[in-house]
């Protein structure tokens, strides 16, 4: 794990502020605005930053970032314009996280190592890769740690005891909760809060949840059981719709975020 | 479960696996199981039998072709009768399986998607036999291609969902299957009719289609035939796989696979044993038709059932370990080959089997009277008539 990464993830296991995760479409809608929208929800609040490499068939991904990815596809953004994104980023930011993420087509397409050389140099922490599950992915986690890149791994409403148990001695930095797979989330506030607890007594590792968030109110809510969220659709939602204040109104949201996520917790007696 | 149990995903050399979301992982694994256990218990396997021969309609004929093949010269051409399964088309062996695992399962719902309409049209009516409900994907340019089949499926009280997406074949549909599943995986089997599918679907449809292969077998010894060549047309390859793997080793039978060659130009194609180079895609490493950034190519090819980017993972193993060939036949070759055997056996096949024959027309001449090939019959063409006529009139074949 990076150094920049491991102070995050020591944050909420010493009693600060909830982590929180903003993603955006690399190329969406060109390679040096993405460089603006990271620097933007970096300085609004984000803790860390989710890059989305985009996919022709980002399978699992909602129908937002689905449209996003079409509209990078046609920018046919490369593994270069990915460095070219974390080196701009970093160039102007040193303590936000940054995670590429994509399909495991596009990271075999320029190989395991290569991808964990160039994330490294370009200044990323780690990435995560939405259809490579924990039990196929060590080939690509070996070439990551030898960067001391982070492989993050992903938790689903369906995903077992045992199998929490083994990511958990084999991961190093923190888990994502997706509580859908692109579909609408059809979990239930006691289902969500139990799968919640079931983690708990698993692992320490912090868990970021990605579930749709898209307003401070929501993130607050969610927070109460685990350490932090994750929003991609909401902020794709808002590049969408672009015009010449797409900026403010990305800053606006992370920081909508930020201020409720470190608002005191409710009193719950 | 065993931790065992969670590190087997089913591998054809290094190509195979099981790359999907989390969220489907442990789904996935409980299909395994389900699938794993139903085979070592009799009773499924004398239960799938029956079904076979009363739903089915199995065996199905091995019919020779001795007008055409008198006609040709050379070799003699039989073909492997699986249009004339219930619903016309092989799927109807798949569905059967796929529903009798859902009861096993407890499961009342089989979700799948279709593109030329011929796996939906199974499902549903085995779903309607059985009363499991049938949910199915279908991309909106197969939706309006295909309307006989869907109006069948509508009749047969399946639910279509639409995909929207304006190209025909099912990699939408796909997707969105199984992302439907994702969120309803306790109440519904994901029912693929791709054989290149994360695992266990690519060993559970070799194993449920193994009787297509079995039964030519034995039909070939009883007439004291052993083919020169066995010939299957290859999408995304489960057909293929049912008829060839019981041939795949053998000494005196050559393995051949037929992809979609399109216009023949290598351009607009669907042949990822021929353009493609391995990657993942729809769950399992395989051939994929992919640019040099791992984007995903479109497939084209004038029959929508081999519409697909990429094959299952036998097909990348069998092609590189040379036990299978793997070529192409364009879409001009297959129009002609589906007219040839109307007007000299009555019989119309898909324009997906016609690709088949189509390669099998070409070998003939290369053998002598007592060489046979055995060509892989998917499916009826009775409902491409209407396309056929409408292709003769634009003078073209997309």
């Amino acid at each position: 794990m990076t150094d920049r990464l491991q102070k995050l993830v020591a944050r909420p296991g010493e009693g600060g502020p909830p982590l929180l995760m903003c993603a955006v479409v690399a190329g969406d809608p060109h390679v040096e605005a993405t460089v603006e929208y990271l620097s933007t929800l970096a300085d609004a609040g984000a803790d860390m930053l989710e890059l989305i490499v985009p996919f022709s068939d980002p399978t699992y991904h909602g129908a937002v970032i689905q449209r996003a990815c079409e509209r990078a596809l046609r920018e046919e953004v490369t593994w270069n314009h990915v460095r070219q994104i974390g080196e701009g980023f970093r160039q102007r930011n040193d303590d936000t996280a940054l995670l590429a993420s994509s399909y495991y087509n596009r990271i075999l397409s320029l190989g395991h190592e290569p991808v964990a050389d160039l994330l490294s140099e370009a200044g990323f922490d780690g990435t995560m890769v939405t259809d490579l599950p924990w039990n196929e992915a060590t080939p690509l986690r070996e070439a990551l740690h030898k960067h001391d890149l982070s492989f993050v791994p992903f938790v689903a409403p369906t995903t077992p005891r045992e199998r929490l148990e083994m990511m958990d001695a084999e991961s190093d930095s923190f888990f994502v909760w997706t509580g859908h797979a692109g579909g609408e989330v059809t979990l239930s506030r006691r289902d969500f809060e139990a799968s919640m607890a079931e983690f708990r007594s698993v692992s320490d590792r912090p868990i970021l949840s990605s579930m749709k968030i898209s307003s401070g109110e929501e993130a607050a809510e969610v927070v109460e059981v685990t350490d932090g969220v994750l929003v991609g659709s909401a902020i794709v939602w808002l590049v969408e719709g672009r015009g010449a204040d797409v900026g403010d109104r990305l800053g606006a949201l992370a920081g909508e975020l930020r201020e409720h996520l470190d608002a005191p917790p409710k009193d719950q007696t | 479960m065993s931790e065992a149990s969670e590190t087997t995903v089913g591998e054809y050399g290094r190509f195979g696996g099981r790359y999907v979301a989390e969220a489907i992982w442990h789904p996935l694994e409980m299909v395994a199981t389900a699938f794993e256990e139903a085979l070592s218990d009799d009773s499924f396997v004398q239960e799938h039998k029956e079904a076979l021969a009363r739903r089915v309609g199995r065996p199905t004929p091995l019919t020779p072709l001795d007008s055409l093949s008198d006609n040709i010269g050379g070799g003699r051409l039989l073909l492997k009768r699986e249009d004339l399964c219930h619903g016309g088309s092989y799927s109807a062996n798949l569905a059967v399986a796929y529903a009798l695992l859902a009861k096993r399962m407890g499961r009342e719902w089989l979700v799948g998607e279709t593109s030329t309409g011929d796996f939906g049209v199974a499902l549903a009516s085995i779903g309607a036999s059985m009363d499991l409900g049938v949910r199915l994907f279908v991309g909106r340019a197969d939706l309006e291609a295909e309307s006989l089949n869907m109006r069948r499926i509508d009749e047969l009280g399946g639910v279509i969902e639409t995909v929207d997406t304006s190209k025909r074949g099912a990699k939408a549909a796909c997707a969105e299957a199984m992302r439907y599943w994702a969120t309803h995986s306790s109440s519904s089997l994901y029912c693929p009719s791709q054989l290149a599918s994360p695992d266990p679907y690519p060993r559970l449809i070799q194993r449920f289609l193994s009787s297509i292969g079995t039964e030519t077998r034995s039909q070939t010894d009883e007439r004291g035939i052993d083919p020169e060549y066995v010939v299957a047309p290859i999408g995304s390859g489960a057909f293929g796989v049912g008829l060839l793997g019981e041939f795949i080793g053998s000494e005196s039978t050559q393995v051949v696979g037929v992809q979609a060659g399109g216009d023949g130009q290598g351009k607009k194609h669907s042949a990822s044993l021929t353009y493609g180079k391995p990657g993942v895609f729809q769950g399992t490493y395989s051939f994929v038709l992919q640019d040099q950034n791992g984007q995903i190519l479109s497939p084209s090819t004038i029959a929508a059932g081999l519409r697909t980017p990429t094959v299952g993972p036998q097909h990348a193993r069998w092609a590189q370990t040379g036990d299978a060939h793997y070529v192409t036949a364009t879409n001009q070759e297959s129009v002609a080959a589906v007219r040839r055997l109307a007007r000299s056996e009555g019989i119309v096949v898909s324009l997906e089997a016609a690709h088949a024959v189509a390669y099998g027309l070409k070998l003939l001449p290369t053998l002598g009277p007592d060489q046979h090939v055995v060509v892989g019959i998917s499916g009826s063409g009775v409902h491409e008539l209407e396309r056929l006529a409408k292709l003769e009139a634009e003078g073209s074949s997309e």
